[in-house]
């Protein structure tokens, strides 16, 4: 398969080859782009994350305090491919997803966080899952897609990561972040469908953790050489391989 | 990856080439510039395919002006890509998510990414000299300054005491650099007006 960057140059070649329209004969709702991979484990670097606002310099600092503007669900612009609301796949699948959303399910002010446009996600429609020792997650629906954003304040830890329904369904969508603070520990984050009640993270030597789901997501701290997460899932058994960050 | 670049052409003339009907002369200055944007991009946000989304949104943005006879092309197109790329990124961090306009007015595909592109991106990021590509359109002061300030991230003190001048003159030359990098856009913005 060419590289992406080959892929890109490509899509731009045909974008640079394509007859000139006026703007306003212009489509207003292709997807934008990248499509993010499920399973996602990516390493957060949010410190990295705020010394890109750093770098930025102060009206880009200024701007960040201003937060992102949708404090409650938000119709799309035209041109934009921001869900609306979850789709029925993923109300169908997730609890936290049906239920009301309130005021705590906000992503708070400030958080360095910059999403793909390819996913459409709705950080208005956002649903806070509330773990131990602080850990919490956002559960955000797209279109045709769903995103799970992690944050260990304490540890100063988190990330987020994409994937399609397909893999959210499935139970596939998980992050692993890690911590200065915490260097031999990863912050594990994962998102389940309806119906899986705990999860278990498989260590070497045949040792397993087990973690507990709260609405559809379970948040743990684990080993940095954590191997697999398993669980049972509506379609059967399911395993997460290479969670931990070691293995990246 | 293919090298389709044409090295001895000036990258505004391939754009003013590519305006007049050579799309491949706008795929050549992408060859020639990706890296770099890419880059610079991938040491700045959390997450790589994040990178990719900016790199490809800004790319876009360029091809929208070539295709618009209305409005001026970039003086300097590498300097130009390193401004767009980072007005996109502040933006992003602002909206929670990243603009598509330039890409949706294309009709462009979205591009699917796997995870050895996501590996390439990261390999990308550590073996570019960013610096070295910049020199290449910016004075050695203001490249200094910007090199301290954007870069290393040091304080205006900490710059003007390395580099043996007064605070007042590292911010003219982190300005007057990051002028430059921006001039082609107001440059743009101008045309339309």
């Amino acid at each position: 398969m060419p590289d992406f960057l080959d892929r890109l140059g490509d899509e731009l070649l045909r974008a640079a080859q394509a007859p000139r329209i006026a703007p306003a004969a212009a489509p207003i709702t292709p997807a934008p782009v990248i499509r993010l991979r499920g399973p996602a484990r990516r390493r957060p670097r949010w410190l990295l994350g705020m010394l890109a606002l750093l770098i930025a310099g102060a009206a880009a600092a200024a701007i960040a305090t201003k937060g992102r503007p949708s404090p409650g669900p938000v119709p799309p612009k035209p041109g934009a491919t921001l869900a609306i609301e979850p789709e029925p796949a993923q109300l169908a699948a997730f609890a936290i997803l049906r239920r009301p959303r309130v005021a705590g399910d906000e992503i708070p002010e400030g958080m360095p966080l910059a999403l793909s446009g390819a996913s459409g996600a709705n950080l208005g429609l956002a649903r806070r899952a509330q773990g131990s020792d602080g850990a919490q997650a956002w559960v955000v629906p797209g279109r045709g897609s769903m995103c799970l954003i992690s944050a260990w304040p304490e540890r100063k830890g988190g990330g987020g990561a994409c994937g399609l329904d397909s893999s959210a369904l499935a139970g596939r969508l998980a992050v692993a972040s890690g911590s200065a603070q915490a260097p031999s520990r990863d912050f594990l984050a994962g998102l389940v469908p309806d119906g899986v009640a705990r999860v278990a993270v498989n260590l070497p030597g045949g040792h397993t953790i087990t973690a507990h789901v709260r609405e559809n997501v379970y948040l743990i701290a684990v080993p940095r050489d954590a191997q697999t997460v398993t669980f049972t899932g509506p379609r059967g058994p399911v395993t997460l391989k290479d969670v931990g960050l070691s293995g990246h | 990856m293919r090298d389709h670049s044409t090295p001895t052409a000036d990258d505004r003339d391939l754009l003013q080439r590519a305006r007049d009907g050579r799309a491949e002369c706008f795929e050549a200055v992408y060859r020639r510039h990706n890296r770099v944007v890419l880059a610079f991009l991938a040491r700045r946000v959390a997450q790589p395919e994040l990178a990719a989304d900016l790199l490809a949104e800004t790319f876009a943005a360029l091809l929208v002006v070539v295709r618009d006879p209305a409005r001026r092309l970039p003086e300097t197109p590498a300097a130009w890509l390193i401004g767009t790329a980072r007005h996109l990124l502040i933006d992003s961090y602002r909206r929670g998510q990243v603009e598509a306009a330039a890409r949706t007015q294309l009709a462009m595909q979205p591009l699917v990414l796997e995870d050895s592109d996501l590996r390439r991106i990261d390999e990308i990021s550590a073996e570019t000299d960013i610096l070295e590509e910049l020199a290449r359109v910016l004075p050695a002061d203001q490249l200094a300054a910007l090199r301290a300030r954007v870069f290393d991230e040091a304080d205006y003190p900490a710059i003007a005491e390395r580099l043996r001048c007064s605070e007042a003159v590292v911010r003219k030359r982190v300005s007057r650099a990051l002028r430059t990098l921006r001039t082609t856009t107001a440059t743009e913005a101008e045309g339309n007006a």
